[in-house]
């Protein structure tokens, strides 16, 4: 009890006060700062010093400075944010999606496909009008381009989506070492866990640190006493005190796409996230875009295949004279339905109409193909064989032959001899791509045959009629109405139409579900923030607090000086 | 801003946040509303309203599929009025034949007036002829199919037709056609002059026999069998897929179970297993067995299905026809008016070798399978001509049908077509030699063989009646005893005895007749009526132009009920037309509805948007404004 220990009083309250302005400024100066959580300095009573009947204080002591945090709300918003990524992510690359597919009303492959049909009705009316072959090439060219454009475009966002979840596994890896990087300093800076919760500032961008982590794949984080955070996910540990488990992806390519197969580099293991930006895009590019990509070749196999069959077995303008098959078989002594054809063939048959331009003499022959397991199977080679030995009496200048790489030609050696294909039961027509309208097997390779734009008049209108027959435009006409996609439920248009509604619902839904979860984000957010968050007004009155107290113990100080100097003069 | 959380404390970012996010919603409130107005839509993108926007898409194709039918529509009504106004045309034209006719073979016209007509009545041939062969949008209006040839052209005393006879149509609902033409079969008997076999051809059964072609063309509907032999083996078998009887063979072999094969007539299918009694089973209640004609309980150890009866193809061979039996390869010979030839057939294996061989003959004529696939038809192309078809030298043409044997010939087409006439009650009477006289009445014979009929059995034994030698010409020869004249004359006043060429008196008791010129099958139409006119007037022969009224008659009202007909199909595309305008009103209403923007409702709304985020923008500015910290001094 003295004069001099009533002045370390003082100081004690000045360095107080000062410490509480400083923590102050400090709340002030981050009050727009996201991550930071605001701090409270706690007072408590200095060491007493013990007389024999009482004790008297020693001054002030700042105990600790904390943040204000709730610990379980950091977790609920780790939570949703994991869930907002992955409804974020699904959101943009649908939205991406519906935009490929194109406005209602305006130009897409819904409108290409109708006028499509529209111009095949057309030649259908009109088949000896050279006007409704050109518009229906064209028409074809149209479509066919339109698909390949969509197939590319649907495509590009799978290669995009791949691209983001390179650089969200990056950011992963970046976050996860800041997080074994935190959990090393903060330990150093609590003293190895002694006073645990004191490294405010470290831990404020730990937690927001972890907050992005769970913004990109779902984390379980686990505080252990000693102050450092485990991060587990899938089971497995991406963060395990300073140590930090980094993800790895190889490259692989599917279907033109170079994709990144991502997997823990510990253990192997495929990464898998139920939720968080990278499982949404996980779900993207190894689910929604392969189906829409199938949904895509579907359709346009189902057109191919379809228009080719009833294509190949009409007749143009003029007869053909030289037709090389535009699908290759893999083997020519394979039987023909497991030769690698890109369409079905079946047991059946075809007839094969040769017609003399001269006298108008039709001979029809009627090939077999043979595929029902008895006896020998027809091959592309015996396909060749039998067309050969049926025309060789009647017709030596019909020739049929194999190419090189495993397709059939049949050629007329004479201008007034000129085929024609028919009744084919078998497929094979389409399958082998004989006088085809399309060339390819899928949304990527569609095309409309090179020689039908450079020639409309190969457009088979007829069967076998004259330049008036549309009979055989008139059949692909009806394919317009028949129902054979889907399992026999959906003609080409309604597949085309449910493909865009579906992709339209899960559009809607995720964007929903993404609006819902930011709502219920901010919401959690808000709450973080009321409980952490910096109010100014607040700090004002803090500052003032301080300011007084700091003010009173300068008078406490000047009053115990005063008292000093009076001492001192009386000695 | 349902979202707009509440609480006690509010830190500076939860303030700028709330804020921030207010204004958000609401820009983005406006901006929709702003494209709703601008577009007028209320559904750009599936995601806007997934399953309106379904309904729409499907609604919108099939407004486009609306205005292509009502384009089809329309380009059949060009193509019907076109050839009505060239059936009406000829309809006038074949009026001025008509009075020229009547005119001609009256009293007072003079082989002058005739020869004058023949110029006129060869004017309107051309007339006609041009009518005929007009053209709508560069297309044929009767040529079918064949539209870039000019359909008829004269060629010596016939008009040739070069079409052929396929009915346009033109698409006006989902898979549901209008016919928009009018064929030259119908408006001008085009191509009507057929010679068709007279009895099924039937073919029999081959190992390439096509499934689809049995039963007639109908096919056989394909599914497993099952095969029992009574003691307790089975065996089933899967015959979808197959293409040929030779495939059901195959397939019935394949595990050895029955051996199968065609039976002995070649008509059914035969099974058989040593020592069982075969018993014959659909899986599934398909109808393979049944159709295949082997279906069947205890059946014995070995049975012939029933007959499969395959309908005639091109690909048929010729040695299956007749039950097998074949036709004989000597060839035929087709007499189409001034043009004749002579068909080999000697390299003909196939039906189609057959019809090609007589389409390519320059005849004049064109050679198909029948409607119902039993039978081949030879078709002339040309009118004012006759077509006769006859062996050449073997029995080719007797076996495949046709050729009509003289008693089977009809009586309408006796004496160049133009038929025998009859009246009510006896129509001749026979005096005979011993004085009785023979009363006859001929009313119902419908050929030759039946006239000879009624009057042998009018004759009761007292005369023989007969044709003479194979050629259509009556022989009469009375067998009773006396010294009257064998002498035939009229009844009733009827011109039967006439017209049947036995009028007059028999020497030695003999009666031959004169020939009955029985015409060949011929074109029934109006360039054969004007043609058949010219040549009456060139021949100047009042008579048979006094008979070709019948003719004319025949063709104006041919072309009356083609007319008819193009009336129908005609008011059908009308009523079409009607249809589809109503139904793309509804649907156009129907997607309004559906997608189309209140605007009333979306200007309030537009404008309670703005008046809100104004107030927001104002609450911002005023009260960010202010903190405590501006009050400290």
């Amino acid at each position: 009890m003295s004069l001099l220990s009533a002045l370390g009083v003082a100081r004690s309250a000045l360095d107080a006060q000062t410490a509480s302005l400083q923590t102050v400024g400090q709340n002030i100066a981050n009050a727009e700062n996201e991550d930071y959580s605001r701090q409270r300095v706690e007072h408590v009573a200095a060491f007493t010093d013990d007389y024999v009947r009482f004790q008297i204080g020693t001054g002030v002591r700042i105990a600790r400075i904390e943040r204000v945090i709730d610990a379980n709300l950091e977790e609920a918003i780790r939570d949703a944010a994991s869930r907002l990524g992955d409804l974020d992510a699904r959101d943009l690359f649908l939205q991406r999606l519906e935009s490929i597919f194109g406005e209602i009303s305006e130009n897409s492959l819904g409108q290409e496909l109708s006028e499509f049909f529209d111009a095949v009705s057309d030649l259908a009316m009109r088949p000896d009008d050279y006007g409704a072959r050109v518009t229906l090439a064209s028409r074809g060219e149209t479509l066919a381009d339109a698909i390949r454009f969509v197939e590319e475009r649907v495509r590009g966002v799978r290669k995009d989506l791949d691209g983001e979840i390179r650089t969200a596994v990056d950011e992963v890896n970046r976050l996860t070492a800041e997080i074994a990087q935190l959990n090393e300093e903060i330990l150093a800076a609590e003293g190895g866990g002694i006073d645990v919760g004191t490294a405010n500032d470290l831990r404020d961008k730990r937690d927001g640190a972890l907050r992005d982590l769970a913004a990109l794949m779902d984390i379980h984080a686990v505080e252990t006493s000693t102050g450092v955070v485990n991060v587990v996910s899938q089971g497995e540990f991406l963060v395990f005190a300073d140590r930090a488990e980094m993800l790895e992806y190889e490259t692989r390519a599917d279907d033109g796409v170079i994709e990144a197969q991502v997997r823990f580099s510990g253990s192997g293991r495929a990464l898998a996230p139920a939720s968080g930006e990278v499982a949404g895009l996980l779900a993207g590019r190894d689910e929604i875009v392969p189906t829409i990509e199938a949904d895509l070749d579907a359709l346009a196999r189902a057109i191919i295949g379809e228009f080719n069959a009833l294509h190949g077995t009409g007749t143009g303008l003029e007869g053909l004279s030289d037709e090389t098959s535009t699908n290759a078989v893999s083997s020519v002594g394979t039987r023909l339905d497991e030769a690698g054809l890109p369409f079905e063939v079946r047991h059946g048959s075809f007839s094969l109409e040769v017609r003399n331009e001269n006298t108008g003499r039709v001979d029809a022959y009627t090939i077999a193909i043979d595929l029902d397991g008895i006896g020998t199977q027809t091959t592309l080679e015996e396909l060749s064989a039998s067309i050969a030995a049926a025309v060789a009496l009647d017709h030596p200048e019909i020739e049929a032959s194999l190419t090189s790489d495993g397709r059939l030609r049949i050629r007329s050696t004479s201008s007034a001899v000129t085929f024609s294909l028919a009744d084919d039961t078998s497929g094979v027509v389409a399958a082998l791509g004989l006088n085809p309208f399309f060339t390819g097997s899928d949304a990527r390779t569609m095309a409309i045959d090179a020689r039908i734009t450079d020639d409309p008049n190969r457009i088979a209108a007829g069967q076998g009629g004259g330049a008036a027959d549309g009979a055989n435009a008139e059949a692909m006409a009806a394919l317009r109405d028949r129902r054979f996609l889907d399992g026999g439920g959906a003609t080409i248009e309604e597949y085309y139409e449910g493909m865009v509604g579906a992709l339209g619902v899960m559009a809607r839904d995720a964007s929903e579900r993404a609006e819902d979860q930011e709502a219920i984000v901010n919401h959690l957010g808000a709450e973080r923030s009321a409980i952490s968050g910096v109010n100014l007004d607040e700090e004002a009155i803090q500052l003032m607090r301080y300011q007084r107290a700091y003010q009173a113990a300068s008078r406490f100080l000047a009053v115990v000086d005063g008292l000093l100097e009076t001492l001192l003069s009386a000695v | 801003m349902s979202s707009f959380p509440l609480f006690t404390r509010v830190s500076e970012s939860l303030r700028f946040g709330n804020l921030a996010h207010t204004l958000a919603g609401s820009q983005g409130r406006l901006s929709r509303l702003e494209a709703d107005l601008a577009t007028g839509e209320r559904v750009r993108v599936p995601s806007d309203d997934p399953l309106g926007a379904t309904r729409i898409l499907a609604l919108q194709r099939t407004l486009r599929r609306s205005d292509v039918f009502l384009r089809n529509v329309d380009e059949g009504i060009g193509r019907l009025s076109a050839a009505d106004g060239s059936l009406s045309t000829i309809g006038d034209l074949l009026v001025r034949a008509k009075e020229i006719l009547i005119s001609q073979s009256g009293d007072t016209a003079t082989a002058d007036t005739r020869a004058q007509s023949t110029v006129e009545i060869g004017q309107i041939l051309e007339e006609m002829l041009a009518a005929a062969n007009l053209t709508f949008a560069g297309r044929s209006l009767f040529a079918g199919s064949e539209s870039d040839a000019e359909p008829f052209r004269i060629e010596g005393q016939t008009v040739v037709f070069r079409g052929d006879t396929q009915i346009g149509s033109v698409e006006v609902a989902p898979g549901m056609r209008v016919e928009s033409s009018v064929s030259a079969y119908e408006a001008f008997g085009a191509l009507s002059a057929t010679i068709g076999s007279r009895a099924d051809l039937d073919p029999v059964l081959a190992r390439d026999t096509m499934l689809r072609d049995l039963h007639g063309g109908t096919g056989v509907r394909l599914g497993s069998i099952e095969i029992r032999d009574g003691a307790g083996g089975l065996t089933v078998v899967d015959l979808s897929g197959a293409e040929t009887v030779g495939d059901v063979l195959d397939r019935l072999n394949d595990d050895g179970f029955v051996e199968a094969d065609l039976d002995a007539a070649r008509t059914g299918i035969r099974l058989s297993r040593d020592g069982a009694d075969l018993t014959v089973m659909e899986v599934d209640g398909g109808y393979a067995a049944n159709d295949l004609g082997i279906a069947g309980r205890e059946l014995g150890a070995a049975f012939d299905g029933s007959d499969l009866d395959p309908a005639l193809r091109a690909s048929t061979r010729l040695s299956l026809l007749r039950d097998g039996a074949g036709i004989e390869r000597t060839g035929l010979v087709v007499r189409n008016g001034e043009r004749t030839a002579t068909i080999d057939l000697s390299e003909a294996d196939t039906v189609g070798d057959l019809l090609n061989a007589i389409g390519t003959s320059g005849a004049g004529v064109r050679a198909r399978i029948g409607a119902d696939g039993r039978t081949i038809e030879v078709v002339s192309e040309l009118a004012g001509a006759d077509l006769r078809i006859e062996d050449a030298g073997g029995t080719s043409a007797s076996e495949l049908g046709l050729v009509t044997p003289v008693e089977e010939i009809l009586v309408d087409r006796l004496n160049d077509g133009f038929g025998i006439s009859t009246v009510e009650g006896d129509d001749f009477v026979i005096d005979l030699a011993d004085g009785t006289t023979v009363s006859v009445d001929i009313d119902g014979a419908g050929t030759l063989g039946e006239v000879i009929e009624m009057i042998g059995a009018a004759g009761a034994g007292k005369l023989e009646a007969a044709l003479e030698g194979g050629e259509a010409r009556i022989r009469i020869r009375d067998l009773t005893a006396g010294t009257g004249a064998l002498r035939i004359r009229a009844a009733n006043g009827s011109h039967t005895a006439d017209s049947l060429g036995i009028a007059g008196e028999g020497t030695g008791g003999v009666l031959s007749g004169s020939d009955l010129r029985p015409s060949g099958a011929r074109v029934l139409g109006a360039f054969q009526a004007v043609l058949s006119m010219r040549d009456a007037l060139q021949a100047d022969d009042p008579d048979r132009l006094q008979a070709l009224q019948t003719y004319l008659d025949e063709a104006s009202d041919r072309l009356l009920s083609a007319r008819a007909d193009l009336g129908g199909r005609l008011s059908r595309l009308e009523l079409s037309r009607n249809r589809i305008d109503d139904e793309k009103a509804r649907i156009e209403e129907i997607v309004t509805e559906l997608n189309g923007v209140d605007l009333a409702e979306a200007l309030v709304r537009y404008q309670e948007e703005t008046t809100l985020y104004q107030a927001v923008l104002s609450m911002a500015s005023q009260s960010l404004n202010a903190t405590l910290l501006d009050y400290l001094r």
